[in-house]
């Protein structure tokens, strides 16, 4: 099993490539790039005088040498993707100095650190320096000669912010070798993973969420209709979740805005957002949970219904098919009763399939978040990818890309060990002889 | 509905297809005993299926409605007499489309014929064009002029509505066509040359099947320039996986038939035997997968078109009619109609794609 799960993840990787391959790919293929869109509507003009249009052209130029668009697709992937990895990176004298001065004054104790903090910034400077000659004599020279000085930044602790992406393995030492840097966003040149794992909470919060309420009210509901075959109520329910299956999850999205969250009609909730404008850290625990669950109701449901009607609507066929097998019949003719048949043996057998559709939940959900979220407002992943995408923010929309891609595929990795759990028969080991 | 597999001569040999099993081993010797042919049978049982027979009926009428949009909405007058001349511009408009006419002189100044000083004319039921914009009719409640209301330049919305039809449906059968064209392609090489081929195909399945489709189609919406044409190439090739798996397996089972040996031993070339020998008796399933995708694909077209998304702003779809209502979240009827229209559509699509499903996979008949 675990052999299994290291093979799947393993194999993840090649696939995750070849999505990244495909997907860097076609964005930088398209006509036309980002730099075309700072420029705005001034490019291209054909009225302009020629000297006025050769500046253009020469802020054209130098954008897209600085955001590194000149080179040719290929290597751009290719720095991408070994910076996403690996990457080794040499600190500047400024960095360095301020990463020694910082581990210099954790060497020092407490009382002489405290001392440091009172003093005013010239008698600091000769202060520490003092200090330091004691602790680190070969790094002196250098330290004293540093600019870092004058930056006036210096502060009895954290002068050394890391202002880079993803996980920082050596601290102390002249590199730094960074992981997970999908570089910087094209719109405010910040990390894009900042920026990301900013947003991604809400958005798997909504995600997550939608699933339980589906299966805990889809399964059930699948079996109840399953036992009440060809029943009135029957009829009525399954053509009532067809109906919502076929439903687009934007329409949903804004028949509920218009209507409930409408001074026009009914104003029962808010219209956007996660939690109230007045919401502040004073407020109890119970009433931000109870403000937050108010704000995320409508989403939620948005999001939940479509799972919740594939869910019941595969529960009940897959039901239906095992109540057909000859185990049943057998299972009746032993004398056991119909509760026990149906929720011991049929669940049981029928719940395989569904394992397999809930593989294909999670990525669809991911994109539907698009529309919950810039129909609701609500600050996440959805809301974000639309914004990248709008802005031809290429790092953001290559991260957005990966993540989201790696989320699909931890999803069907998921959904195969589940399989495992709920049909024991299901072996992943290689066929002996 | 495809071509009928008896009309081949190498029909003889087959003995029953592989369509009555899509996952299983070919069975049934259908055509030879019964003497009904494969189609028939899967037209009767498909007869069978009221709901999507009749979701087939309102297809067929929504597609009459998309090629006479012109002739039910629009501000082209059926007959029109100015300057003492009489004109048919309605009708006329369909021959300046294929580009057999053109309009006369006098004609060319306006677009909307309302305008002109006509001594007299017949205007369609519903006398405004899609983009017809009228100022002094904003956000006009459904209801008297506007049976559906109006949206925020004063376009009337009923009349976008029967236009829009031609986006969606256009849209949707295009955009499966293509899927159709590579996942047929691809997936018949795949099965019908097997081996390395084989092993690569598949390998380049696996890794399309594993993008989450909207991000890419997002993606790439936004990323090239807005138009219909790229909309179309860009939701067919996301959809093509499916098909191609399919057609794979179709292909597989098909080739180990002995008439296909028999083909090969009169000398008939690879691609003959996979075009002619193969593809009639291994297509049918892949109506199914169609079906459903032409109602993704409507899906996703109206999906971008209510984010902005790759559709030029200045044509008129349901997607971007139900888009109006997030500028105003008063005009009710922007959300209600179109979003309506996607969803019967959507609907009528999927049916049809369950009433294939059952006519052509008998195993599973009755259980969804």
């Amino acid at each position: 099993m675990l052999g299994y799960i290291l093979q799947r993840s393993l194999l993840m990787v090649p696939t995750l490539v070849g999505i990244t391959v495909i997907s860097f790919f076609i964005m930088h293929l398209a006509p036309g790039d980002p730099v075309d869109l700072f420029l705005g509507g001034v490019a291209g003009g054909e009225g302009l005088a020629s000297d006025r249009q050769r500046d253009i052209e020469k802020t054209r130029e130098e954008l897209r040498r600085q955001l590194g668009l000149d080179r040719p697709v290929h290597i751009q992937y290719f720095n991408w993707v070994t910076a996403l990895f690996l990457k080794v990176e040499t600190l500047s004298a400024f960095d360095r100095s301020a990463l020694r001065a910082d581990g210099l004054l954790e060497r020092l104790d407490p009382a002489q650190r405290q001392a440091l903090a009172g003093l005013d910034r010239a008698e600091q400077k000769e202060r520490f320096l003092l200090l330091a000659r004691d602790l680190a004599p070969e790094e002196m020279s250098e330290l004293e000669r540093s600019s870092f000085w004058a930056g006036r930044t210096f502060s009895a602790g954290g002068n050394y912010t890391y202002r880079g992406a993803g996980i920082e393995l050596f601290r102390l030492s002249e590199y730094r070798l960074v992981t997970l840097d999908f570089g910087r966003s094209f719109k405010d040149n910040q990390p894009v993973i900042g920026r990301v794992m900013e947003r991604l909470p809400v958005t798997l919060e909504i995600n997550v969420i939608a699933i339980i309420i589906a299966y805990l009210v889809g399964l059930p509901l699948g079996v109840w209709l399953a036992v009440k075959q060809n029943t009135l109520t029957d009829r009525m329910l399954t053509t009532g979740t067809f109906v919502l299956w076929s439903m687009p999850s934007f329409w949903v999205g804004m028949l509920l805005i218009i209507f409930l969250c409408n001074r026009e009609f009914l104003y029962w909730f808010p219209a956007s957002g996660i939690q109230s404008l007045e919401a502040s850290s004073d407020w109890s625990f119970w009433r931000l949970l109870t403000d937050h669950m108010y704000h995320m109701f409508l989403p939620v449901l948005a999001s939940a219904y479509i799972s919740f009607a594939t869910i019941s609507r595969f529960m009940r066929t897959s039901m239906l098919e095992n109540l057909r097998q000859d185990y049943v019949r057998t299972a009746r003719a032993k004398g056991l009763s119909e509760k026990v048949v149906i929720l011991r043996h049929v669940y049981r057998n029928s719940l395989i399939p569904i394992v397999t559709t809930s593989a294909g939940l999670l990525p669809a959900l991911i994109a539907g978040s698009v529309f919950i979220e810039t129909i609701f407002t609500i600050p996440g992943m959805g809301l974000l990818g639309f914004e990248s995408v709008l802005t031809r923010d290429y790092p953001m929309v290559m991260a957005l890309f990966t993540i989201g891609s790696l989320l699909s595929l931890l999803g069907i990795l998921v959904a195969d060990i589940l399989l495992k759990v709920v049909d024991p028969r299901i072996t992943f080991d290689q066929l002996q002889g | 509905m495809g071509s009928d597999p008896s009309t081949f001569k190498n029909d003889e040999a087959v003995n029953g297809t592989p369509a009555d099993a899509v996952n299983g081993t070919p069975t049934g010797a259908v055509m030879n005993e019964g003497g009904e042919s494969f189609w028939r049978l899967t037209r009767k049982e498909f007869r069978k299926n009221r709901p999507a027979l009749y979701s087939l009926y309102v297809l067929v009428a929504m597609a009459f409605l998309a090629l006479t949009a012109d002739l039910i909405a629009g501000n082209k007058p059926y007959y029109m007499v100015y300057q003492g001349e009489t004109y048919f511009p309605a009708f006329r408009q369909y021959a300046v489309y294929t580009g057999l006419m053109d309009w006369p002189e006098e004609l060319r100044t306006r677009r909307n014929f309302k305008r002109y000083a006509y001594s007299e004319a017949v205007f369609p039921l519903i006398p405004y064009a899609p983009d017809e914009i009228r100022l002094g009719a904003r956000y006009e409640r459904p209801g008297g002029d506007h049976l559906f209301g109006t949206d925020r330049l004063g376009r009337d919305v009923l009349s976008g509505l029967i236009h829009g039809t031609r986006y969606s449906l256009t849209i949707g059968l295009v955009s499966v066509g293509i899927s159709l064209l590579i996942g047929v392609g691809l997936g018949a090489l795949a099965g019908y040359l097997g081996g390395w081929t084989d092993l690569i195909l598949s390998r380049v399945f696996e890794l399309w099947a594993a993008i989450p489709p909207f991000f890419l189609i997002i993606t790439a919406a936004a990323f090239f320039p807005p138009s219909l044409f790229w909309i179309m190439i860009i939701i067919g090739f996301t959809g093509w996986v499916g098909i191609a798996r399919l057609t794979r397996s179709q292909f597989l089972q098909v080739r180990a038939f002995d008439y296909i040996a028999a083909a090969r031993a009169l000398g008939c070339s690879n691609l003959r035997i996979m075009a002619v020998h193969i593809l009639p008796n291994a297509i049918a399933p892949v109506l199914i997968p169609a079906a459903f995708g032409v109602a993704g694909a409507i899906l996703a077209e109206s999906g971008l078109s209510f984010l902005g998304i790759g559709v030029p702003a200045e044509v008129i779809t349901w997607g971007s009619l139900l888009a109006g209502a997030r500028s105003n979240i008063a005009a009710w009827w922007l959300v209600i109609v179109p979003g309506f229209a996607i969803f019967i559509t959507v609907t009528l699509y999927n049916l049809l794609g369950d009433g294939l499903r059952d006519a052509l996979d008998p195993r599973q008949r009755g259980t969804a």
